[in-house]
């Protein structure tokens, strides 16, 4: 073949019938052109769209539950400190007095933890302070980690 | 409804109305993994993953361009991807040319020799494919499936005109000399065979 090459999506001129019936090459690429432009299209199986759905339903969890399930927890910790004290002092006595006598338990608690943190920074020594308050910002970081990839995962899913 | 509502819907979160678009364009893009593949489980496997990450990624959908074009995007996109990661090429042993081909079959075709014939024709062809470059391969495809322009090929597998050019030529002709190798080879004669010329 020393031409240029056969382009088949040029209209069949008689040159270039003539040309194809002396030139294989030539008459190959358009028998394949043929070919193509005759094959049919090839219909997915049945049950394609039932088997998407199927492949559609597993997907990823909201972030909701998880940002509920961190706020029960501290919720719930805070409620076992404080409920148990205010429930004694509300079958006992009045709003009013309540009322003194939740002042003096947050400030009976607060200087308890005071107490509490001062003897504790003399007891303990500062390495496990140190890894104490590390280990507690690496489990936030990770809280809010897990929280972030399930909003994202979540926004892609929708 | 038409596609412009349900691709509205199915980006509001819509799921039925997703559903609707993949009845409209599952034939297009399972033909396109199909024939990019050459094996019904791997096409169908692809196909839904197609249908899958569209369905992800609605948001990045531009719809000043046709939803199927995008599609077939992702689907060749994929393809290819796939066919990397796989080996490097596939041997004609392996093309399930018995199990996947009755789908091609038409069922209303009354005349059985030409049902015959078409299946023939088809195994030939999925067999030439398979034997290119997957993307040359995806050249060939959008260009005789699916009837793109070399500009569309271009946009679509991020190609210049020139490249597609190139390589639709290159192609042609790799799948010319196979032709000849085939025609030699002991398949009969038909329709496509003998040029209208």
């Amino acid at each position: 073949m020393n031409h240029p090459p056969f382009d088949p999506d040029l209209p069949l001129t008689p040159e270039i019938r003539a040309h194809l019936l002396q030139c294989p090459s030539c008459r190959a690429i358009w028998e394949v052109h043929r070919l193509l432009q005759s094959a049919p299209f090839v219909s997915p199986p049945q049950g394609f769209k039932e088997r998407f759905v199927k492949r559609l339903a597993p997907q990823a969890p909201r972030p909701w539950p998880i940002l509920l399930l961190g706020l029960l927890l501290l919720l719930s910790i805070v409620a076992g400190a404080l409920l148990p004290p205010l429930s004694l002092i509300r079958l006992t006595v009045g709003t009013a007095q309540a009322a003194a006598e939740i002042a003096s338990h947050i400030l009976l608690f607060s200087r308890a933890t005071s107490l509490l943190f001062k003897s504790a920074l003399l007891y303990v020594p500062p390495q496990l302070w140190l890894s104490l308050f590390a280990s507690s910002v690496g489990g936030f970081a990770l809280w809010l980690l897990s929280l972030r990839r399930a909003q994202l995962s979540w926004s892609r899913n929708r | 409804m038409d596609e412009i509502t349900l691709i509205t819907r199915a980006r509001q979160g819509d799921q039925e109305a997703f559903l609707a678009l993949l009845d409209l364009h599952q034939r297009a893009v399972y033909n396109l993994c199909y024939r990019m593949l050459g094996q019904a489980e791997d096409a169908e496997d692809a196909a839904q993953e197609t249908f899958l990450r569209a369905y992800q990624h609605l948001s990045r959908y531009d719809p000043r361009r046709p939803f199927l074009t995008w599609l077939l995007s992702i689907a060749a996109h994929h393809c290819i991807d796939r066919l990397r990661r796989q080996r490097p090429g596939l041997s004609l042993d392996e093309t399930d040319e018995d199990q996947t081909l009755p789908m091609v079959a038409d069922p209303s075709q009354p005349d059985p020799q030409l049902h015959a014939e078409r299946h023939e024709q088809n195994i030939l062809v999925q067999r030439l494919l398979l034997q290119l470059s997957p993307l040359d391969r995806a050249v060939i495809i959008l260009r005789y499936w699916y009837e793109f322009s070399e500009a569309e090929i271009g946009q679509h597998l991020g190609l210049t005109v020139s490249a597609v050019k190139s390589r639709l030529h290159r192609a042609r002709r790799q799948l010319a000399v196979l032709w000849s190798q085939q025609e030699s080879a002991s398949l009969p004669r038909s329709a496509y065979e003998s040029p209208a010329f």
